[in-house]
């Protein structure tokens, strides 16, 4: 136990006693360490920032494709509509007889083409 | 190395100047607090609102004006994006080359839209609902000064049919006229504002966590009309009026059991697509004259007459009434008729349309019991039916009545209805004396499509009794067979119980009578057994003839026989004759070569011949029907080949046809 007290201070490199070893050996294996420290801390906080950034940079860019996406639905939903329209052309009675009667020489039945069926 | 020498930095200079120097950081820190305070806090919200007018802008999610569909599901009314040109006057550096390259691209003359150009240096429209190729070209000029706006054009596919109930919008999306006018409100869409980042360059882009909002449709409305029956009817009184020179002309066509309008027109037509920019206030574009217009019915009022007098017990049907031999004396009128009649039975009055036996009819019930009846029918009240513009009619008040205005009142004159107002009080009639209000609208739909809301006739009483009812109807009946006045009235196979009208037109000028203009009317309804249909048919001043019977009754015959194939009625009369020349067979043996065979094929068939001589010599009157027909069974018997496929294969289907297409 008392060996134990006495190797403590070289154990925890802290020599209190050795006023020489604390000035030319601790000093740089602190400041070594808390360096590492800060570079690490430094690299966690740069990525980070970049990732920051790159997130940032993916949401703007995700902006201007769903702008652009909604740009493009609307312009559908437009064609959509004249389409629409245009499919409700083509079932006019009126259209369609003339249709009938000028592309497809369609008239209506004389009398001896009728059958009445009972 | 160097020797450390404190001396050296501990001279004044030195801290003077390390002073002086700590001073200016620490005062331009300061500067810098202060600065950011100011922004941060004292100037805030000025500067986030100078933030947010750079990068949001709001944008306007489209509403579409909600469509209007028919009872089958067609499109009557839809509204589409179309651009429209404006300009800023002061950003436009040459008007006239600008308003040159314009006109070749617009097809409008270049000084007029220098004019515009040039009148303002704001805001000003150049032209609005540009087509899609017009747009296209603006585009490509890429004028300073020039922009394109997104807008809304109504459409209506079906041109003029209905077009005078669907009615049309202005410019701007608001309801002028019609069904559009009528249910505006639920009609008009509502446009959202949304908020949207953009860029320096002005390029949008979209941070909320929200999706986009989508472009939203507004309610719709499911009319009851039918654009096939609409366009029958359309075609077939476009043939009368043309046929006869008439000044004007209407139909209306309505269920019997529910009193939903299926058809609805005047003539001339009015097609929606076609609306000038200015309109003239007394032009009478889109007016709907079958419910804005009275005119004098005539012979048709009879049966409202009748059914008054029989319903109150006052005659019976067998009942006789002398009719004057042609002419009776009212005080210092005299009341004619245009055939002269001795003793007739009420049945024989409406038959053959007795002015006098009408006049004493009306005497004989008093002006107090008719009125009350004229008022039970619908007439000097609206019909309730969901359009602007209805006229309630003009029934003068019974108080104000003369003998003679009573008298005449009977026969139909010293009154006015609307062709919608006769149509409903004749429904009453068929569908048993009970009364319904006209309905033009069915349902309010989503933009899906779906109901939401129902619409049903509110107005519903008991205007005559069922027995009358069916008296009025026999009566009516006889009209439209053999002897009667409208016996063109009857489409083939089916039983029609309707009036005719021939009503002498008052002239504005002379305040009397005009001697050669008329309005001709038939109304009634049809299969009159089990009435489907509820048919009026008015022309206004024909020209070279004048009675109901014989210009109204046609059309009348015309939309029934379209009409009740396509609604699935079949014909009811067991053993009417066919016209000369058709051929007769069972309905499951027929082919389709008999049915489309051409006459050259038709006529190398055995027996074709003496079938066509048999048909043409018997006459088409009820007794002989039956012997045609077994004669043409007898010499057109089914093709072999066609007696070995399916019965179903030929059997008629035309409840089951598919919708629009005809």
């Amino acid at each position: 136990m008392r060996r134990a007290k006495e190797n403590a201070s070289i154990l925890s490199m802290k020599p209190e006693s050795d006023f020489n070893f604390q000035h030319k050996h601790s000093t740089p294996v602190r400041m070594w360490a808390w360096l590492a420290s800060a570079i690490f801390l430094g690299a966690v906080f740069v990525t980070c920032a970049v990732f920051y950034v790159w997130l940032y940079v993916q949401q703007v860019q995700n902006g201007y494709r769903l702008s652009k996406s909604y740009e493009e639905s609307e312009l559908y939903s437009t064609v959509q509509r004249k389409l629409t329209i245009e499919w409700s052309r083509f079932r006019d009675p009126q259209r369609l007889g003339e249709i009938g009667q000028n592309q497809f020489g369609l008239a209506p039945p004389r009398p001896d083409q009728k059958v009445v069926m009972r | 190395m160097e020797r450390h020498e404190p001396r050296k930095f501990l001279n004044s200079r030195y801290w003077s100047c390390r002073v002086l120097f700590h001073f200016l950081v620490i005062a331009g820190l300061c500067a810098v607090v202060v600065k950011a305070f100011r922004l941060q806090v004292i100037e805030h919200s000025f500067w986030v609102d100078h933030a947010n007018a750079c990068l949001n802008t709001k944008f306007i999610v489209p509403a579409y004006r909600g469509t209007i569909y028919d009872r089958q599901g067609r499109v009557l009314s839809y509204s589409v994006p179309q651009r429209s040109l404006y300009a800023f006057g002061s950003k436009i550096e040459n008007p006239s080359k600008i308003a040159a390259l314009l006109s070749h691209v617009l097809n409008e003359p270049a000084g007029t839209i220098e004019k515009k150009l040039t009148s303002s240096g704001h805001f000003v429209w150049i032209k609005r609902q540009l087509t899609d190729q017009q747009a296209t070209e603006i585009e490509k000029l890429k004028t300073p000064g020039l922009n394109l706006a997104d807008e809304y054009k109504r459409f209506y596919p079906y041109r003029q049919v209905g077009g005078q109930v669907v009615g049309f919008v202005n410019i701007d999306g608001a309801g002028i006229e019609g069904v559009e006018k009528s249910f505006d409100d639920v009609l008009k869409g509502k446009p959202m504002p949304a908020n949207q980042l953009r860029d320096g360059g002005r390029k949008p882009l979209w941070i909320n966590s929200s999706a986009p909002p989508e472009p939203a449709e507004s309610c719709g409305v499911r009319l009851t009309l039918d654009t096939f029956i609409e366009y029958v009817a359309e075609c077939e009184l476009e043939k009368a009026a043309q046929k006869y020179n008439a000044r004007a002309a209407e139909v209306v066509v309505m269920d019997a059991g529910t009193f939903e309008v299926l058809a609805m027109t005047s003539w001339p037509f009015f097609d929606p697509n076609i609306i000038p920019e200015k309109k003239d206030p007394k032009d009478e574009l889109g007016r709907n004259h079958a419910i804005s217009d009275a005119f004098e019915p005539g012979s048709t009022f009879k049966v409202f007459l009748m059914s008054g007098a029989l319903d109150q017990n006052l005659v019976r049907a067998n009942d006789r009434i002398f009719c004057e031999n042609g002419s009776f004396k009212l005080a210092s009128n005299s009341i004619k008729d245009v055939h002269p009649h001795g003793w007739l039975t009420m049945q024989e009055v409406i038959k053959y349309s007795s002015n006098i036996g009408a006049a004493k009819i009306a005497l004989h019930m008093g002006s107090e019991k008719y009125s009350r009846y004229i008022h039970d029918f619908g007439f000097g009240s609206l019909t309730g039916i969901a359009l602007p513009g209805e006229f309630k009619g003009l029934v003068r008040p019974q108080k104000r009545w003369r003998p003679i205005d009573l008298a005449t009142t009977g026969f139909g004159q010293s009154i006015g209805v609307t062709t919608l107002q006769i149509t409903n009080a004749i429904a009453v009639i068929a569908n048993g004396g009970q009364y319904g209000g006209a309905i033009i609208a069915s349902d309010i739909l989503d933009s899906q499509g779906s109901s939401i809301e129902q619409i049903k006739s509110i107005q519903t009483r008991r205007v005559i009794q069922k027995r009358t009812a069916d008296e009025v109807c026999a009566m009516m009946m006889l009209v439209t067979q053999e002897g009667g006045t409208g016996v063109n009235a009857a489409p083939e196979g089916y039983t029609v119980a309707g009036k005719t009208g021939t009503a002498q037109v008052m002239d504005r000028t002379t305040k009397h009578y005009a001697s050669n203009k008329y309005t001709s009317v038939f109304t009634g309804f049809v299969p009159a057994e089990k009435p489907k249909l509820v048919i009026t048919v008015v022309v206004h001043e024909p020209q070279g003839a004048s009675y109901g019977g014989v210009v109204a009754a046609p059309v009348f015959r015309n939309i029934a026989a379209k009409a009740l194939p396509y609604l699935g009625v079949m014909p009811s009369v067991p053993n009417s004759a066919p016209g000369p020349n058709v051929r007769m067979t069972k309905a499951s043996s027929a082919g389709p070569a008999n049915a489309t065979g051409s006459n050259k094929a038709s006529a190398e068939k055995p027996g074709y011949k003496s079938a066509q001589k048999t048909a043409s010599k018997k006459p088409a009157s009820k007794k002989s029907s039956g012997a045609v027909t077994r004669d043409a069974k007898k010499v057109q018997p089914a093709p072999k080949a066609t007696r070995r496929e399916s019965p179903e294969k030929y059997s008629l289907s035309v409840g089951k046809r598919e919708a629009g297409v005809y």
